[in-house]
């Protein structure tokens, strides 16, 4: 993989090297992808917002492909192109970005992650696992916010319980996926357990 | 703010953005959504910088071209006007020869020659031949011979067709300066329209698909008829002249019910469609490309309009009637690495207009590509719309999906042999 990047990048403007530079990137795409998407939602809350920002990630990365060094990590190149484009985002709807310290310990988390597993798509197998085995009322939240896209007040006016209720469920639906996952794949900072 | 809220809270953030991207992947739908409009707005970027170092070429030739453009406006005057009539081939299939008119020397045909004036094509059995005139005129002949005679400085194109099938595509000609045709059994002259002859026996006939042809038998060149499109004629000494609605169930296997010659190269990455339209000058309907703003209501988050197109041909009138056994085919090439077109027609019905009948997926290759399409292809919607009379189409078009650039050479429809 590696060899075939680094033939295709350089030199990038011919058009039979941008071809071969295409389909290498092609599969960074493929292969980061769910990574790109979880970082860039971890920085909004909506998701068609998430997904703008790392499409536009990847057009930013493709144009400066012949910046990116092959021997870095791809992962925590595009991380940072999501986080410009974050920025920009932010800006460009003058709204208030997230604190600095928030965005360096969002991306500490996922180059954690990143460094701990071999294969990406583990990590969301192992996520799927962890809610599969969390109690009914919690896993049930986790999936309509998650799977069916509804937010908490909305769920709250489906069963008839507070809003908070229902922010304390989802919080601690996630806590125990994080001591879960924590678990099965050794990140001992995801845990708040003692 | 504090150590501990900051790291609660990008934890959570993480924990949240983890969970939504392991339920989303549990949705192939939105992942290959978000996958393909990615690598489609990839296709894009790179069309356009390939476009972009295209415009410096052309602006660095443009000043040479017009110094020799000044040059080469002598040099013209001073040609033999019978040059300026050269065909080029565009496209070749089977064995095609190419005899001298002076000395009778045959030689085999190749791509991008040049056959001039005074000179003979004659195709094998199952030979065929595209070439273009210099003006955008293209004429296709399958088995068959067709001779080019030396012009003089005032005449137009000239063609015989001594035997076979001829598919002509007429680019507009002078009112002074008509394309001519000849047969063993008559003639005709145009003024740009698109239309076939089929010379056999003792009789030619030809078929009118776009415009107008005026046409005479040899033996009586002062009575002509003119064959307008969606009628055909019948020239023969034994025959009556006269022009005829054409019927669906009068055609052979393997003859034309409908070609369109695009010769064009389609981009997406523009931010609009680009539709085929034909308007009527002096009478003679022309075609034309027209750019058409992308409509900004289709603005949605989810899809771009500038990573697809359509290439829409229509008429105000029926182009063709999809006969029981349909044989559509392209010739096509994706001037990019990958991407996908789909072919559809649309019905003349009003009732039916709004729905398509699309073909599965084309594959685009960087090389040309024949590709053929049956009415299974089509399937099911024709069989519940087919009748003996055939579906009449009044649109062909060509979506690009992913397709970034691609070439459209022809479109033929035919009844299969």
């Amino acid at each position: 993989m590696v060899i075939v990047w680094k033939n295709a990048m350089k030199p990038r403007p011919s058009f039979r090297n941008q071809h071969a530079a295409r389909t290498a990137f092609e599969i960074l795409v493929r292969e980061h992808r769910h990574g790109v998407l979880a970082y860039a939602r971890s920085l909004v809350d909506d998701s068609g917002t998430a997904e703008d920002l790392a499409q536009e990630a990847f057009l930013v990365a493709w144009r400066k492909l012949d910046k990116f060094d092959p021997e870095k990590d791809f992962g925590a190149w595009i991380r940072g192109m999501v986080r410009y484009e974050y920025l920009h985002w932010v800006r460009k709807r003058k709204l208030i970005p997230l604190d600095d310290e928030i965005l360096d310990r969002v991306e500490q988390f996922h180059s954690d992650l990143a460094g701990a597993v071999d294969c990406r798509e583990s990590v969301f197998e192992a996520v799927r696992q962890c809610v599969a085995t969390l109690p009914s009322s919690l896993r049930n939240t986790i999936e309509a916010v998650y799977n069916t896209g509804l937010t908490c007040p909305e769920i709250a006016k489906r069963e008839d319980a507070s809003d908070s209720a229902i922010r304390k469920r989802l919080q601690r639906g996630r806590d125990l996926v994080a001591d879960c996952l924590a678990e099965k794949i050794s990140i001992p900072s995801l845990s708040i357990s003692p | 703010m504090n150590d501990d809220s900051s790291f609660e809270k990008a934890r959570q953030r993480f924990l949240d953005g983890l969970l939504w991207s392991a339920h989303r992947n549990d949705k192939p739908d939105e992942d290959s959504e978000f996958l393909r409009r990615t690598l489609s707005t990839l296709d894009g970027e790179i069309a356009s910088s390939v476009d972009r170092a295209r415009r410096l070429r052309i602006r660095a030739g443009a000043l040479a071209f017009a110094a020799a453009l000044v040059v080469g406006f002598f040099w013209l005057m001073l040609l033999p006007s019978t040059s300026s009539s050269a065909l080029s081939v565009r496209n070749l299939k089977g064995q095609v020869f190419l005899r001298d008119g002076s000395d009778g020397e045959v030689r085999s045909l190749k791509s991008n020659d040049s056959i001039l004036p005074g000179q003979e094509i004659v195709c094998s059995a199952g030979g065929s031949v595209v070439a273009d005139f210099p003006d955008g005129t293209s004429l296709t002949l399958e088995d068959g011979t067709a001779f080019f005679p030396t012009a003089e400085k005032t005449a137009g194109l000239r063609i015989e067709l001594r035997k076979g099938n001829a598919l002509f595509s007429v680019a507009k000609q002078n009112e002074d300066r008509r394309m001519e045709f000849g047969t063993p059994h008559g003639g005709g002259e145009v003024l740009g329209t698109v239309f076939s002859l089929n010379v056999s026996g003792a009789l030619t006939k030809v078929r009118t698909f776009e415009g107008e042809v005026r046409v005479w038998n040899s033996s009586d060149r002062d009575t002509s008829a003119e064959v307008s499109a969606g009628h055909s004629a019948v020239l023969s000494d034994t025959v009556p002249l006269a022009a005829t609605s054409f019927d669906v169930d009068s055609l052979q296997p393997g003859e034309v019910a409908w070609f369109q010659d695009f010769n064009h190269r389609f981009e997406s990455g523009h931010n609009a469609e680009a539709r085929f339209i034909t308007e009527k000058i002096d009478g003679q309907t022309f075609g034309r490309l027209e750019s058409i703003p992308a409509d900004s209501s289709h603005h949605e988050r989810s899809f771009r309009p500038d990573q697809w197109l359509t290439l829409e041909y229509y008429n105000d009138q029926t182009l063709f009637v999809v006969p029981e056994n349909l044989r559509l085919s392209l010739r096509l090439k994706g001037m990019e690495k990958g991407g996908y077109v789909r072919v559809a027609l649309s019905p003349s019905d009003p009732e039916i207009q709004s729905e398509h009948v699309i073909t599965q997926p084309i594959y685009l290759t960087g090389d040309w590509q024949d590709v053929e399409l049956s009415t299974t292809s089509f399937q099911p919607y024709l069989d519940s719309r087919l009748t003996k009379k055939g579906l009449p189409i009044r649109s062909v078009a060509i979506w690009g999906f992913e397709a970034g650039v691609f070439h459209l050479d022809r479109i033929e429809v035919r009844r299969a042999k």
